[in-house]
């Protein structure tokens, strides 16, 4: 037998607390080095047609955005941010891609990034050092996670957190094809779209589709918690607690992932049609807005029916900006935000005037086209205001320079305050061309180009409107009334000149 | 085996009875897929619109035969007489019918814009009589039998044309999903 002296023990002893003690240190490590040394995570929220024009965030006078107010005392708060279009699909493409619509292309409803640049999107770009997520609960932004699936490792399908199907929706047992399969099979095969596809292309599967709807439309009606119905995105009905709640556990999953992770979250509300809960239904005051004159591009709707839409979209905005606050409450909570950036933004506006309303219009108007963006930075504890004019074509550049990624060529840069730096003489464009094929050259379009304070608008190709400019200044005439382009005429003509030559240099690319 | 065989009808009076079936689902999803295509030549490439048509041919054939596979089920259920021996007035006249009142349907639908679970139950109610009302007796009609044979006739070519073309597609879209 071994006989321990006292010197041995004493050896063995602090040689076993050593060890247990490196042990400890050891599982504590990588956590910390992780923190030191990994790329932060990024979150994207998009809230679907949220109009900068009608969160107090931004000075409206109803008071729809009070948690992002009291989040915002700790952001940086874009002022004068817009889409890249007034709809779905190109406003998305220009966030994911950091162009815009006359380069990315994806002009029409429904319509996709041109195949040269599918490449340039901010998935890819991110590259595999970070797992990247999407998930869009809008048909026509999910195509893009379609269309960039080899870049995107974790695509969660459209239909989860619902709360039940109104349209069958059957591509996702397509994984191989799911673009193929979208539009032939949902989009035509059994689609009754009133817009998009009136009639379904098999008449029996579009006529048990019918059946199926029909018989699942309870799923959606007014009850005490939802006095409108339950929100719906044209083929599913969902709760956007419930999916509010999806999105928080998501990204704490990610959150204990080992990689550093992208993750974009394209909700549907505040899109139409607008579905307050009880709570949030009917609680804002009426109230006047200043009355404008009707476009000759726009609708003619009443003013009665435009306060109307204007009140319950409020009040669908409240409900939206509670349950943003109850997100990050809980992600900070959490201490996910300690090492991740969370951007707050949406894809276009929504319209309440000049007899319009909705965002299915030519017109740009700052309603349509100014839109929220709210960053949080790991560890800020100020809140910064830039009010320089910035472009969705941002996002990108700025996502990849917080990744530490290489910035390739594009229309966007990284936003001030977050890599970049303030640029009065930069123009920011948002562009509407629903109408034109995008494989050819804008013959039918609506151009706005905001430079500092100064904002112009073109219309070509509209014969009710031909070859149109309008020129506002923002910083006296916010609401856009009084039209200078025949009074301001030097200003005019420069920004004429810088407009056209921009349309001009970007239609030459797409024979690239 | 036997029972089957007892009741089946023979191959010269499916294929004609398939032939209106597919003439009438090819039909439409074509008239459909040409009304699209402009709309669709606005952001896709032209294989990705053939590609699409592969699904929409592969669908088209599927369906002819589903809904032949349906009218052969009622051939197994009832006794020959009823319809394994008038399988092609009696085909033709419920396929005619039958799908001639769900195209009707989706055409009004597409036009109004809205329906209701009630009227639509109505409607298939009032189709499905309908077509029973008109396909019992119509193997006593002559001018009914002859039309029907007539009819079967001449779309029977088309079986020619869509067939091989719903083959390729078939594997195109199984190929594109198992690859």
């Amino acid at each position: 037998m071994v006989k321990l002296t006292r010197r041995d023990f004493l050896k063995i002893s602090s040689l076993t607390a050593a060890g247990l003690a490196w042990n400890a240190l050891r599982a504590k490590a990588p956590r910390a080095e992780r923190m030191q040394t990994r790329k932060p995570n990024i979150v994207i929220l998009l809230a679907d047609t949220m109009t900068a024009a009608n969160l107090s965030l931004f000075g409206y006078p109803r008071q729809t955005t009070p948690n992002l107010e009291r989040l915002a005392s700790r952001a940086t708060v874009y002022h004068s941010h817009y889409s890249g279009g007034n709809f779905t699909t190109s406003g998305t493409a220009t966030l994911l891609t950091g162009s815009y619509p006359w380069t990315h292309r994806a002009v029409n409803l429904g319509g996709l990034v041109r195949r040269q640049l599918a490449d340039h999107n901010i998935f890819h770009l991110l590259g595999s050092d970070y797992h990247r997520v999407g998930f869009a609960q809008n048909l026509w932004a999910d195509l893009f996670l379609r269309q960039f699936r080899a870049d995107v490792d974790q695509h969660i399908p459209t239909t989860s957190f619902i709360h039940g199907q109104e349209k069958p929706l059957v591509t996702h047992l397509f994984k191989n094809d799911p673009l193929a399969s979208y539009y032939a099979v949902d989009d035509f095969l059994l689609s009754t779209h009133h817009t998009v596809n009136p009639l379904s292309g098999s008449a029996l599967m579009g006529y048990l589709g019918l059946f199926y709807g029909l018989s699942h439309r309870d799923l959606g009606t007014a009850d005490a918690e939802h006095p409108y119905g339950m929100p719906n995105n044209g083929y599913y009905y969902f709760e956007n607690k419930v999916v509010y709640d999806g999105v928080r556990d998501t990204i704490l999953e990610l959150h204990r992932g080992q990689n550093p992770f992208f993750a974009y979250f394209h909700l549907m509300a505040p899109h139409s049609t607008y579905r307050p809960t009880a709570q949030f239904a009917d609680s804002l005051a009426d109230m006047e807005f200043p009355t404008k004159q009707f476009h000759p591009l726009g609708g003619r709707a009443n003013r009665r029916t435009l306060l109307k839409q204007r009140k319950v979209y409020d009040e669908y905005v409240a409900n939206v900006d509670a349950e943003m606050g109850r997100l990050l409450d809980s992600l900070e909570a959490a201490g996910v935000l300690d090492d991740t950036y969370f951007i707050i933004t949406s894809d276009h506006g929504e319209f309440f005037e000049r007899g319009e309303y909705g965002h299915d219009t030519p017109l740009l108007y700052d309603p349509v086209i100014h839109i929220p963006l709210i960053v949080f930075a790991p560890g800020q504890t100020q809140r910064m205001d830039i009010h320089t004019p910035t472009s969705a074509a941002d996002v990108l550049p700025t996502v990849l320079s917080l990744a530490g990624q290489e910035i390739p060529a594009g229309d966007g840069r990284p936003l001030p305050g977050l890599g970049g730096s303030v640029d009065e003489e930069r123009p920011v464009f948002s562009i509407e061309a629903k109408q034109v094929s995008s494989f050819v050259p804008l013959s039918r379009v609506s151009i706005s180009m905001v430079k500092g304070t100064k904002k112009m608008i073109h219309y070509k190709g509209y014969e009710k409107y031909p070859d149109a400019f309008e020129l506002y200044d923002l910083q006296t005439d916010d609401q856009e009334k009084r039209d200078l382009h025949a009074e301001d005429t030097v200003t005019a003509a420069k920004m004429k000149e810088e407009l056209l030559d921009s349309l001009s240099r970007a239609e030459k690319t797409l024979r690239q | 085996m036997r029972l089957l065989k007892s009741r089946l009808p023979p191959s010269s009076s499916i294929l004609p009875v398939f032939a209106v079936i597919s003439f009438l689902v090819y039909g439409w999803m074509l008239i459909i897929f040409f009304w699209k295509v402009p709309s669709w030549l606005m952001f896709l490439t032209l294989d990705e619109i053939l590609v699409n048509l592969a699904y929409v041919l592969a669908a088209a054939l599927l369906e002819s035969l589903a809904i032949l596979g349906l009218f052969l089920l009622v051939c197994i259920l009832l006794p020959a007489a009823m319809m394994k021996d008038v399988f092609v007035t009696r085909g033709t006249v419920a396929a005619l019918i039958g799908l001639g009142s769900i195209m009707l349907y989706m055409y009004i639908f597409s036009e109004v814009g809205y329906s209701f679970l009630d009227d639509l139950l109505l409607w298939t109610l009032s189709s499905l009589a309908l077509t029973l009302l008109l396909t019992v007796p119509a193997p006593r009609l002559n001018f009914i039998v002859r039309l029907t044979a007539w009819t079967s006739d001449r779309v029977t070519v088309f079986v020619y044309l869509f067939l091989p073309l719903s083959a390729l597609s078939l594997l195109v879209v199984i190929s594109r999903n198992l690859f």
